[in-house]
C-alpha cells in the first residue's frame, strides 16, 4: 500500500515532465486508429457498392472516372449516351437487372438524378421522413415522386409533399423549366457524398417530362448492370464494347476499385506507418525521461532501501510508472479516436457503417508491448542498484 | 558489568580503487553511549557511517553493528536490520521530494512494523509520535506537516530528516552532521533532543559534525583524525 502511495505522489511530481510524451502517444494511438477505420470504412463501403453491380457502362472516359462518378458521384458527370441502348441491353437474356441513370437535369442549380429505386438500393441509400413508400423507403411512389439529399433539404427547408420544378442544363433560362414539378416523397439521409446535394426522380418520370417539353434526343449518363451468371461477365464486357455503333465504355467496378485500393492501400499504410512512428518517438520520449531522472532517482532509492523498501518493490515502482502513462495514452487515444468517429460519422456517415475490426487493437498491443520492453531497461537497472545498496 | 556493544570496528580498512579512505584499528561503542565524532572535510566521517550503515562495503577488517557481523551478514538480514534498529540522518537530509513532511517521517513505519509498533506504543499512532518528536524539534505548526517536503527551508528539511531517524525508537542512531544547515542556538537544541530522546529510548547515538565547539552533551568526544589512520586520502584538503 505504502508503495502504491509513493507511485500515486511520485507520478504527480513527474507528470509535468511526461505530459509531452502522454499527450504525443495518445495522440498517434488515436490518428492509428482513425486513419484504420477510415480505411476499413471506405473499403467495406465500395466493396459493399461496388458488388451489386457487375457493369457499368457508359461514353468513352477513363474506367476509373465512369465508376467513381457512377458510384461515388466524385468527379464529373461522363457525356450522355443513347436511351435506346439501355432498352437494348434491358432487353438482354444474361442481364438480371439493369438500371438507367441521368443527371442532365438540375433544380436551383443542383444535379437531378433520374433513374430507379434500383440505383438507390445500390448506392444503399436511405430515406427518412417519407410519405407513402414501402420497403426500404427509397420506392418511388409514381412518375413525379422525388427524394432530396439531406443538405439540400437543410438548406431550403423541404418538407415531404412540396413541389419542385426541374430544368434541363445547369445554367437554365426559364424557357429550360419542365412543365410537370416533382413532388418530394422523402428525404434521403445523409451519405458524405455529392448525393446529399442532388435530387433523385424516377428516369419514367423524366422522360414524360422531357417529352412533354420538346427535349428531341433522349439520353443518359451510365447505366448499371447486374448479371444472371457472373461468369459470363468478360464475355458480356466484350460483347457489349462491340455491339453497338456508339463507342462505349464497358467497365466491371470491383476490377477497376481494386486498381485504386491498391494506392489507397499503400497511402494507408504510409499513414498508419507515420502514426506508428510517432507512437515509437513517444515511448522512446517516456523512456529517456526515465533514463534523465535516474541520477536523481538513485538518491531516492538509497533512502528507500535504507528504510527497508525491497528491491522488486523499486524496481516496480520504476516500471508501473511508465506503463501507467502508457495505460493513460492508450486509454486516452481510444477515447479520442471514439469522439473523433462519432465528429467523423455525423459527417461522412459511412464512417459509423463499421466497428473496428479487431487486427486495428494489435497496433495499440503492439505499442504496449515495446512500452513495456523501453519500461523494463530502467525497472531491471533500478533492481539491480536497489539489490547493491 | 559489561554494557554490550553497539559497534566494533577492528582493523577496518576501506579503499576507493588504490585510494586509501579508512583505516581504523578500533572503535568500541557501547550500547546507549552517545558519540561526537569530529573532524574536518575529507577526514572519513561520512565513509565510516556509511561503513556501519551497511550502505559501502570494506576491504578487509571486523565491522560489528548491534551484533550483527557486517562482513558476512546475509543481505536480507542487514535490510532488516536498517529497517529496524537503525535510524540515520544524510548529511543533506535525503527527503523524499513528492512526498508531505510527515510522510517524510513517517517512512521508516511505513516499511517497518518493529518501528511502527514502537511508535504506536510511545504515542497511540505513528502520526502522534511523529508530531510529538517534530514539536521537540522546535517547529510551532506541526499541522502544516501535509505540505510537499519543498515548501520548507534548508533548517526545517533537516529537522524532518532528524526526525524520521528518531521515530520508532531505533536501537542505533547514524547522524551525519545532523545540524549544518542550522544556526548555533538551533544547533544546541537539535544536538540535545538527539541526546535526549537517544538516551531516553536507551539507544546509541553516533553523530558526526566538522564544528570545533558549542557540541555539549554528549558521553564521548572522538577525533576522527586521530580514529582514522588513513594518511594518504586524495580527497583530504589541506588548508
Amino acid at each position: 500500500m505504502v508503495i502504491m502511495k509513493i507511485m500515486r505522489k511520485s507520478l504527480r511530481q513527474r507528470a509535468g515532465r511526461s505530459i509531452i510524451s502522454i499527450i504525443a502517444l495518445a495522440f498517434s494511438v488515436a490518428l492509428l486508429l482513425v486513419i484504420g477505420h477510415i480505411h476499413e470504412a471506405v473499403r467495406s463501403y465500395a466493396q459493399q457498392v461496388s458488388s451489386e453491380a457487375d457493369l457499368i457502362v457508359g461514353a468513352p472516359s477513363q474506367p476509373v472516372h465512369l465508376v467513381l462518378y457512377s458510384l461515388f458521384r466524385i468527379g464529373p458527370p461522363p457525356p450522355v449516351i443513347p436511351w435506346e441502348i439501355y432498352e437494348d441491353i434491358a432487353g438482354q437474356q444474361e442481364m438480371e437487372w439493369v438500371t438507367p441513370v441521368s443527371t442532365n437535369e438540375s433544380h436551383r442549380g443542383y444535379t437531378v438524378t433520374g433513374t430507379t429505386a434500383r440505383y438507390m438500393d445500390t448506392l444503399q441509400l436511405k430515406a427518412v421522413n417519407f410519405i407513402g413508400s414501402s420497403g426500404k423507403g427509397t420506392a418511388f411512389r409514381n412518375d413525379y415522386s422525388a427524394f432530396i439529399g439531406a443538405e439540400l433539404a437543410e438548406e431550403y427547408q423541404y418538407q415531404p409533399g412540396e413541389t419542385l420544378t426541374i430544368a434541363n442544363g445547369f445554367s437554365p433560362s426559364l424557357k429550360d423549366e419542365y412543365p410537370t414539378p416533382f413532388i418530394i416523397q422523402g428525404i434521403l439521409t445523409e451519405t458524405g457524398t455529392s448525393l446529399d446535394n442532388n435530387i433523385l426522380i424516377p428516369i419514367e418520370g423524366l422522360r414524360k417530362n422531357r417529352k412533354t417539353h420538346g427535349v428531341k434526343s433522349d439520353y443518359i449518363n451510365f447505366i448499371l448492370i447486374k448479371l444472371k451468371r457472373r461468369q459470363s461477365l468478360f464475355a458480356v464486357q466484350q460483347a457489349l464494347k462491340s455491339k453497338y455503333e456508339v463507342p462505349l465504355e464497358v467497365v466491371i467496378p470491383v476490377l477497376e476499385l481494386e486498381k485504386l485500393g491498391y494506392y489507397e492501400r499503400v497511402l494507408n499504410n504510409v499513414f498508419m506507418a507515420m502514426s506508428f512512428i510517432i507512437g515509437l518517438l513517444s515511448l522512446m520520449m517516456i523512456f529517456f525521461n526515465l533514463s534523465a531522472g535516474f541520477a536523481e532517482r538513485k538518491q531516492e532509492v538509497e533512502l528507500l532501501r535504507m528504510v527497508g523498501a525491497r528491491p522488486w518493490q523499486l524496481a516496480g515502482l520504476t516500471l508501473a510508472e511508465p506503463m501507467l502513462h502508457i495505460l493513460f495514452a492508450l486509454f486516452s487515444g481510444v477515447l479520442v479516436y471514439k469522439t473523433s468517429t462519432l465528429f467523423l460519422g455525423s459527417w461522412i456517415p459511412v464512417i459509423n457503417s463499421i466497428q473496428l475490426p479487431v487486427q486495428q487493437l494489435f497496433w495499440l498491443l503492439a505499442l504496449f508491448l515495446l512500452g513495456f520492453l523501453l519500461a523494463c531497461l530502467p525497472a531491471w537497472r533500478m533492481y539491480g542498484v536497489s539489490k547493491r545498496t | 558489568m559489561m554494557r554490550p556493544k553497539a559497534v566494533t570496528v577492528r582493523d577496518l580498512e576501506q579503499y576507493i580503487g588504490e585510494t586509501e579512505i579508512l583505516k581504523i584499528p578500533e572503535l568500541t561503542i557501547n550500547t546507549g553511549e552517545t558519540v561526537c565524532i569530529q573532524g574536518g572535510n575529507g577526514t572519513g566521517k561520512t565513509a565510516l557511517l556509511r561503513t556501519l550503515m551497511g550502505l559501502t562495503r570494506f576491504s578487509s577488517g571486523e565491522v560489528l553493528v548491534l551484533g550483527n557481523d557486517l562482513s558476512m551478514i546475509k543481505p536480507s538480514l542487514l535490510e532488516r536490520l536498517r529497517a529496524d534498529a537503525i535510524g540515520f540522518v544524510f548529511q543533506h537530509y535525503r527527503l523524499v521530494p513528492y512526498l508531505s513532511a510527515l510522510d517524510n517521517i513517517l517512512l521508516p513505519c511505513y516499511f517497518s512494523p518493529k518501528r511502527k509498533e514502537e511508535a504506536e506504543k510511545r504515542s497511540d499512532t505513528a502520526v502522534n509520535d511523529a508530531i510529538r518528536i517534530i514539536r521537540k524539534l522546535s517547529l510551532k505548526d506541526p499541522s502544516r506537516l501535509s505540505k510537499n517536503i519543498s515548501n520548507y527551508s534548508a533548517g526545517q528539511q533537516q529537522r524532518f530528516a532528524i526526525a524520521r531517524a528518531l521515530i520508532g525508537k531505533p536501537e542505533l542512531v547514524l547522524a551525519d552532521e545532523p545540524v549544518s544547515a542550522m544556526d548555533s542556538h538551533g544547533k544546541k537544541a537539535v544536538y540535545r533532543i538527539l541526546q535526549d530522546e537517544c538516551r531516553a529510548n536507551g539507544s546509541t547515538l553516533i553523530c558526526t559534525t566538522h564544528d570545533e565547539s558549542g557540541i555539549d552533551g554528549f558521553d564521548r568526544y572522538l577525533e576522527m583524525e586521530t580514529l582514522n589512520l588513513a594518511r594518504e586520502r586524495e580527497n583530504r584538503w589541506s588548508l
